[in-house]
């Protein structure tokens, strides 16, 4: 056979996970050349094709304070699919810099991450790096969580989108102050339209991004009276651009016993992005019993229940008590949970529905009772024009 | 001929001849164009060559007729994803003996959908191949002087991963 035209081995490798192109990086000049980092035109159709393609990897940690940092697990989806990955680099500057280092975000190849005493923007693969201007409120509040918001736009997906909302002057507005950060002027700039957000504060930890709004579910605390309009826990969407506010009931069902402690409900991106059956999932876990629903109208706000089931009857085989430590719904069709000592999977579509697999153990003490995930893939994505290798690095 | 026609004879590369259906056509705009010169020329008797092999040709063809109906009338959702199944089962193939093949096919009649489908599976095949293996699939010889090599070890540490 001929050897395949230029094009058509940059438009395989295109599909690849930045950690192939890594080591592909050795096959030949023109290889290497593909995955350099002056390349952009490669590197914007190479995290391009990363959104459309499933994340395979998932940081473990715990779900302290912002400020904390603490140990930081790093796991595969699958231990027969381990092309993906971050560089040796990244996991050293994790453990070293600075006394405390989290992971706030993740979206298209690059992390948010969090010191005691400033943002950064990094690219785990190709290792750069960019610090973000820190927030007044952060200098202001060093121990209050950031509400900030990291993602991509599929259709441009050139840039990314860091959202930062603010309380705006004395508690108990229900408008929050919304920043957005400019790559170009590397500062935070102001956005006029104000989010209205209800009577209960929101969850910015996890967050779907769809029709061109932000996505936020509300917590479940009863602290409202029951004549408020927020009594029951709601989500709430901010449309990027004009600023307007809806709020999204959540089901009957979810409402009911909402106000009980053990009760736990976050939003996910449901579905595979541009797909017709694209949507928002919710997932209740309520007395290790997991609720999961699909906004099957967006319009009207109607759901469809998806499943309910005991923790113990997806197939955990613990002999202790199971108790449920964290979860997430990843590429939109399953749900990844955490007990006291591993990781499981769940299918929640299509021909993996109910499929229960053990993914992993880990590592975290039995006395860490709340962790979170966060979703990666390995892309090419730079970091921005005035991005640095990451520190500790250099003195390899 | 009229237009009236629903199939049309076309040559492969190696000579063999192959029917296709005009919605079928649609999904390339050269082959389209070529049924259209068919269609309305006098000489009924030209059949038109198409530069691929008889082998390739086949699975194009089924790959067209197969995803006709969708790209020409919008069809629903469950067809969506039947469809999906359809083209996960057609990508099993072995990369070296026809994929390529596949995917120079659909450069070729600008078949972007089916030219998409091909790359990643070959990208889903190959994540996990080692260099020599890239290598020898491409036919690539390495080009580098072990200096180079060395050097590109050096600036970039991040090519051993965890």
């Amino acid at each position: 056979m001929d050897m395949p035209y230029d094009d058509i081995v940059l438009e395989i490798f295109s599909w690849l996970p930045a950690k192939s192109l890594y080591r592909f990086k050795c096959v030949n000049k023109f290889c290497n050349t593909i995955s350099s980092p002056e390349n952009s035109y490669f590197n914007q159709k190479q995290s391009h094709n990363a959104l459309l393609r499933d994340d395979c990897c998932f940081f473990l940690q715990p779900n302290w304070m912002q400020r904390h940092g603490g140990k930081i697990e790093f796991h595969h989806l699958s231990s027969k699919n381990t092309t993906s990955g971050a560089s040796h680099g990244f996991f050293q500057f994790l453990k070293h810099y600075r006394p405390a280092c989290r992971i706030i975000a993740s979206s298209n190849g690059l992390i948010l991450g969090r010191s005691d005493i400033e943002l950064f923007i990094c690219n785990p693969v190709t290792q750069s790096w960019l610090p973000i201007q820190t927030p007044e409120y952060m200098e202001k509040y060093p121990d209050d969580d950031l509400m900030v918001v990291l993602d991509f736009n599929v259709e441009d997906s050139k840039d990314f989108m860091l959202f930062l909302f603010e309380v705006q002057g004395e508690w108990g507005s229900s408008y929050l102050h919304v920043k957005l950060y400019s790559v170009k002027e590397r500062m935070w700039k102001s956005v006029e339209a104000k989010f209205f957000y209800g009577g209960r504060s929101l969850r910015f930890d996890t967050h779907v991004y769809y029709r061109k709004a932000l996505h936020f579910i509300s917590d479940c605390f009863p602290c409202l009276s029951k004549k408020s309009p927020y009594f029951r826990p709601y989500i709430m969407a901010y449309t990027i651009g004009d600023g307007s506010s809806r709020m999204i009931r959540i089901p009957k069902e979810a409402r009911r016993g909402s106000h009980d402690s053990t009760c736990q409900m976050r939003i996910y991106k449901w579905g595979k992005p541009t797909s017709s059956d694209e949507s928002i999932c919710l997932v209740r876990l309520r007395k290790n019993v997991f609720t999961i629903w699909v906004l099957a109208d967006y319009e009207i706000g109607k759901w469809r229940r998806v499943l309910k089931i005991r923790v113990k009857a997806m197939g955990v085989k613990e002999e202790d008590h199971v108790h449920v430590t964290g979860f997430i719904v990843m590429n939109g069709d399953q749900l990844i949970f955490a007990t006291e000592m591993k990781t499981y999977g769940y299918g929640l579509s299509h021909e993996n529905f109910m499929k229960f697999e053990e993914i992993c153990e880990h590592g975290f003490e039995r006395n860490v009772t709340n962790l979170s995930f966060i979703a990666y893939s390995d892309t090419l994505h730079p970091c921005g024009h005035n991005a640095v290798t990451l520190p500790l690095i250099q003195q390899d | 001929m009229s237009s009236s026609v629903e199939a049309i004879t076309v040559l492969s590369s190696d000579g063999d001849e192959f029917k296709i259906t005009v919605s079928a056509a649609k999904l390339s705009k050269p082959l389209n164009w070529m049924l259209e010169d068919v269609c309305f020329s006098d000489d009924c008797d030209e059949v038109p060559t198409i530069e691929v092999n008889s082998k390739t040709l086949v699975k194009v063809i089924e790959y067209c007729e197969k995803h006709a109906p969708r790209a020409n009338s919008g069809a629903s959702d469950s067809d969506a994803e039947e469809l999906k199944k359809w083209d996960i089962e057609f990508m099993k193939m072995d990369v070296k003996d026809i994929l390529f093949h596949i995917l120079m096919a659909a450069n070729y009649l600008h078949m972007e959908g089916l030219y998409d489908l091909a790359c990643q599976t070959a990208a889903d095949l190959m994540k996990g191949m080692t260099v020599s293996q890239i290598r020898k699939i491409f036919h690539i010889k390495n080009d580098f002087s072990s200096e180079e090599q060395e050097q590109l070890r050096r600036q970039h540490p991040g090519c051993s991963f965890d």
